[in-house]
């Protein structure tokens, strides 16, 4: 026969029911989703009105955006066979190897966007992170690649997400170029050395 | 009461997010992402809804971040959210009006040894009101007033939810410490 000491009274027992339910492990969600509701919060903020800022630096974004574009669509010119335009009479290993080649030359694009360092908007900033994680999941896929079709698809993706990308960042730093940056630029866009 | 929420926030990291600090609003995001998801899945009982409302809770919070008065703890009106949004998803489904459809009390003989586990399905196995009820006043610490006033309910509503469910709860929980006792 059991001691009724040990018997719980029901307060005790409640409070020991609460205690065993507080000590469930905390549960952790299965997707990461801040970088959801950053961009949903980054697509309901409007953006600032420059004003005569903005005008002001219309020269000089012109300036670097026309640099920029005209970096991109070298790409394209000294390498028109891509993905988008695909030539049957072409070797894989051919298409592959210019796939390879713009995507080498889109990476000193960015690089040059890159250095210089203006901060983006947030929305930008999302944008660029998910391409980010694109590229990288294709660079992931393409080291474990065994075939020829699928290194060549994944290297035309690859390349299509940096042109993107390089897009996304420098319409961005166009955006948010300071008066410093654009008198800089306005003054280097006229000068004749 | 031991609210996985309690956590003190530094009044400049939420200043900085009602100023739109998106690294401040990560911080705090950060910081309550487990604890709301928690929140929402014993609430709800479903990892996809769970996933949903700590989004929409969130979203919430930080919209509303700037009308934060400080006046009571930021955990606790950011709880208050959390259990609105999962409340509202009760609602949509009508269970919150429809609390006598109460399913038979299940059978708990065939348990695995594992009590925290046990715990865990037992507390699966209620109905999405009673259990959210549970939830409320033994882990968060919520008075049956509160309960009452959060589901549009008379406070015997709380009672009887809480009874009902403490009761089926009860009988997994008494066995396991029975042993530990008697041993």
């Amino acid at each position: 026969m059991p001691d009724d000491r040990f018997q719980p009274h029901p307060d005790q027992d409640d409070a020991a029911l609460a205690m065993a339910l507080a000590a469930l492990p905390l549960q952790t969600p299965r997707a990461d989703g801040f970088a959801a509701i950053a961009h949903e919060l980054a697509l309901a903020t409007p953006r600032p009105d420059h004003g005569d800022r903005g005008r002001r630096s219309t020269t000089a974004w012109l300036a670097l955006a026309a640099t920029l574009f005209a970096a991109i669509i070298g790409v394209r010119l000294l390498h028109p066979r891509t993905a988008f335009e695909s030539d049957a009479a072409s070797s894989d290993a051919d298409t592959t190897r210019r796939l390879i080649e713009q995507s080498q030359q889109l990476d000193a694009v960015l690089a040059t966007i890159d250095a210089r360092s203006v901060p983006i908007d947030a929305a930008s900033a999302m944008a660029s992170v998910e391409l980010e994680n694109l590229i990288g999941l294709t660079d992931l896929q393409l080291n474990a690649a065994t075939r020829d079709d699928e290194a060549e698809a994944l290297w035309s993706r690859r390349v299509e997400l940096m042109t993107r990308l390089a897009a996304t960042r420098s319409s961005a730093r166009f955006d948010a170029l300071s008066d410093n940056d654009a008198a800089f630029l306005q003054d280097a866009s006229y000068r004749i050395d | 009461m031991s609210s996985h929420f309690a956590i003190d926030v530094p009044s400049s990291l939420i200043e900085r997010g009602a100023r739109g600090d998106m690294r401040a609003f990560e911080q705090i995001y950060r910081l309550f992402e487990r604890p709301v998801y928690t929140l929402a899945l014993r609430m709800l009982g479903d990892a996809d809804e769970a996933q949903e409302i700590l989004h929409d809770a969130m979203l919430q919070l930080f919209r509303k971040l700037g009308q934060f008065r400080g006046d009571a703890p930021f955990w606790g009106w950011l709880r208050k959210i959390a259990v609105n949004e999962a409340l509202m998803r009760l609602r949509r489904r009508g269970v919150v009006d429809t609390v006598d459809a109460m399913p038979e009390p299940e059978d708990f003989s065939t348990a695995s040894p594992e009590h925290q586990r046990d715990l865990e399905r037992a507390l699966g196995r209620l109905p999405q009101v009673t259990r959210s009820v549970v939830w409320l006043y033994h882990v968060e610490g919520y008075s049956h007033e509160e309960i009452a006033e959060s589901f549009g309910k008379s406070v015997s509503f709380s009672k009887s939810q809480l009874a009902r469910g403490t009761q089926k709860l009860r009988a997994l929980y008494e066995a396991p410490m029975a042993q530990v006792a008697y041993a």
